[in-house]
């Protein structure tokens, strides 16, 4: 056993106005994708946010790699964890320029990119799928095509985790599909994921772990058989699970 | 490939870079050639390199056109920077230094030291520079304090700018007699400028300069958004902070001597934005370029109110928006059409 990536141990809190947050608890494991999903409103995103230390939380800790997430600096912390934000703004920027931000935490002060960071953005920009845009603007992109264009920043930091806040949110069918492919292959390279889901058939259908947050608590953690119950209930739908292609899937009604 | 963006157009960057360097060279030799009166530029360069200057041509090129040229090629580069800056720390290209509250908060401290201290030399320039460090100083409080970013620094700059201006109406009011400068003050321009009048300005502009060139990358990340940035590593406030406290030194130090000549502000940056490509652009090489276009600019503008009228001239700012203004208008509507595609 290897320790977990993230732990999140009895966090409330949110924002200082509002308490979205109650008592969450749970490990994020190494090497394994995990989806944290949840009816609107019920802290997924403040709890991506505490775990990458952009939010405070009022009580409890969130431990990475074994230490408490306030004891790195920011640029420490930047090594370690790569997060796709939610709302993202589109700049007048080009898809390798982008993908080149990514290795800011790993540069001095002011320096340019030296070979291996070049090679490294390559890398991630070929493991992206992305090297066919390179040239292109972020502003003509798809959707799909720009959510690429992120996740290879993200990789271009070479973390060893990855926090993605609803990465498929406005995508149409094919896309979502292709990005939660990525995401997959990207695990099997060992990457440890963590991402907020909108889609339950992706959160059950890609991911190994499954954390289900409602009203800021957290009602299941596991693997999707066990976590499939509480998930219908959280949202007030039923489920069915289905064997399809061979792999077993969800189907939320 | 760099990340800022240099990459195989290294060439092409060098070659724009030369070109606008060119531009702003040729309008200041021009500066210092044309002018009201008639002089023969070699024969009095001769004259002052000689060390002595006792003809007229002479005397009008080191005590009036040299300190002109000086003036207007540094407040250009200045006004420039500090309109891109903002802009980028904002995130709103519309973003100049009078949205931070840095004109209005120059303005009434000008009008209170000419109105207090009436005759005392170099007053207004340091009631312009301290104000417009005050108002934003004050803006970037209220906003750290607000905790909401971007637009708690648009809104608060606002109500600053709204209550400053209503201080110069005030002063106006109360001392009539500070109307005839403060109009000059406030269209903006270089007439009968020394270099007393721009000492210690030109040196903190100079400083200024080079600062903002080494934060250009941190330009860049800013306009990723908050949360990305801060996820990248990156101490947004402090960053923030500096940017913002530069552009307004900036604009500071060159409206102590020129005036409110702030449309320059916005019209080099996007000059300089749709020249080099934006997309493919760092600011470290936007910067740079911004300030050579725009010290060319004001330089070519301040000549032409010389020039044009002579022997009258008209304050430069407001040419500055004669000749900008319909520029910037054919800018916005080939802007459209590129939307558009």
């Amino acid at each position: 056993m290897t320790d977990p990536a993230i732990v999140f141990h009895r966090i409330s809190g949110g924002y200082p106005s509002r308490e979205v947050l109650r008592q969450v608890s749970f490990a994020v494991p190494r090497g394994k994708i995990t989806a944290l999903i949840g009816p609107n409103g019920c802290g997924k995103t403040t709890l991506l946010k505490t775990a990458c230390g952009l939010l405070r939380p009022a009580s409890g800790e969130v431990l990475v790699c074994g230490k408490g997430v306030r004891s790195y600096s920011r640029r420490e912390l930047a090594r370690i964890l790569a997060v796709l934000p939610q709302t993202r703004e589109t700049p007048s920027l080009t898809v390798e320029r982008l993908a080149a931000y990514g290795r800011y935490p790993h540069m001095g002060w002011g320096k340019s990119l030296s070979r291996e960071d070049r090679r490294l953005v390559d890398a991630a920009l070929e493991e992206a799928g992305a090297s066919s845009l390179r040239h292109r603007e972020l502003k003509a992109l798809s959707g799909g095509e720009r959510q690429r264009a992120y996740i290879a920043m993200a990789l271009a930091q070479d973390s060893e985790a990855l926090l993605l806040d609803e990465p498929t949110t406005y995508l149409d069918i094919g896309q979502k599909v292709q990005v939660m492919e990525l995401i997959r292959a990207l695990n099997a390279r060992g990457k440890t994921v963590l991402a907020v889901l909108h889609d339950l058939d992706l959160a059950f259908g890609y991911c190994d772990r499954v954390a289900v947050l409602e009203k800021g608590e957290l009602r299941a953690f596991g693997a999707p058989e066990e976590a499939a119950e509480a998930a219908a209930k959280a949202f007030g739908v039923k489920f069915q699970r289905l064997w399809l292609d061979d792999r077993e899937r969800y189907l939320f009604y | 490939m760099s990340i800022w963006g240099k990459s195989s157009r290294g060439r092409t960057d060098g070659v724009w870079l030369t070109a606008l360097g060119g531009f702003a060279l040729v309008c200041a030799l021009s500066g210092l050639a044309a002018g009201s009166s008639r002089l023969d530029l070699w024969e009095a360069l001769r004259e002052l390199l000689a060390g002595e200057a006792l003809s007229p041509g002479a005397r009008i090129l080191l005590y009036v056109r040299w300190p002109r040229v000086c003036a207007s090629l540094l407040s250009g580069a200045a006004l420039a920077v500090s309109g891109m800056v903002i802009q980028a720390v904002l995130g709103n290209p519309l973003a100049s230094p009078n949205v931070i509250g840095a004109n209005a908060g120059a303005g009434f401290f000008t009008f209170l030291a000419m109105a207090l201290f009436p005759g005392v030399p170099g007053a207004a320039p340091a009631g312009a520079f301290a104000g417009a460090l005050l108002a934003t100083l004050v803006v970037c409080a209220v906003a750290a304090g607000a905790g909401s970013g971007k637009l708690g620094i648009i809104l608060a700059g606002v109500a600053v700018s709204s209550i400053f201006t209503a201080g110069i109406n005030t002063v106006k009011t109360f001392f009539p007699e500070t109307l005839y400068n403060g109009s000059a003050f406030l269209i903006g321009g270089f007439s009968g400028v020394s270099i007393r009048d721009f000492t210690p300005a030109w040196g903190v502009i100079l400083l200024a300069l080079g600062a903002a060139f080494l934060l250009g990358g941190q330009a860049d990340l800013l306009c990723l958004g908050e949360d990305a940035a801060r996820t990248l590593g990156m101490n947004v406030p402090l960053a923030r902070f500096s940017l913002i406290v530069l552009a307004c030194v900036l604009a500071g130090c060159a409206v102590s001597f020129s005036g409110l000549l702030s449309f320059v502000g916005l019209l080099a940056p996007h000059m300089v934005r749709r020249l080099l490509g934006e997309a493919r652009t760092s600011h470290r090489l936007l910067l740079p370029a911004a300030a050579l276009l725009g010290a060319g600019f004001v330089t070519l503008c301040d000549l032409l109110s010389r020039v044009l009228f002579a022997p009258y001239e008209i304050p430069v700012g407001i040419l500055l928006s004669f000749v900008g203004g319909p520029f910037f208008l054919l800018l916005i509507l080939r802007q459209r059409g590129r939307d558009g595609d």
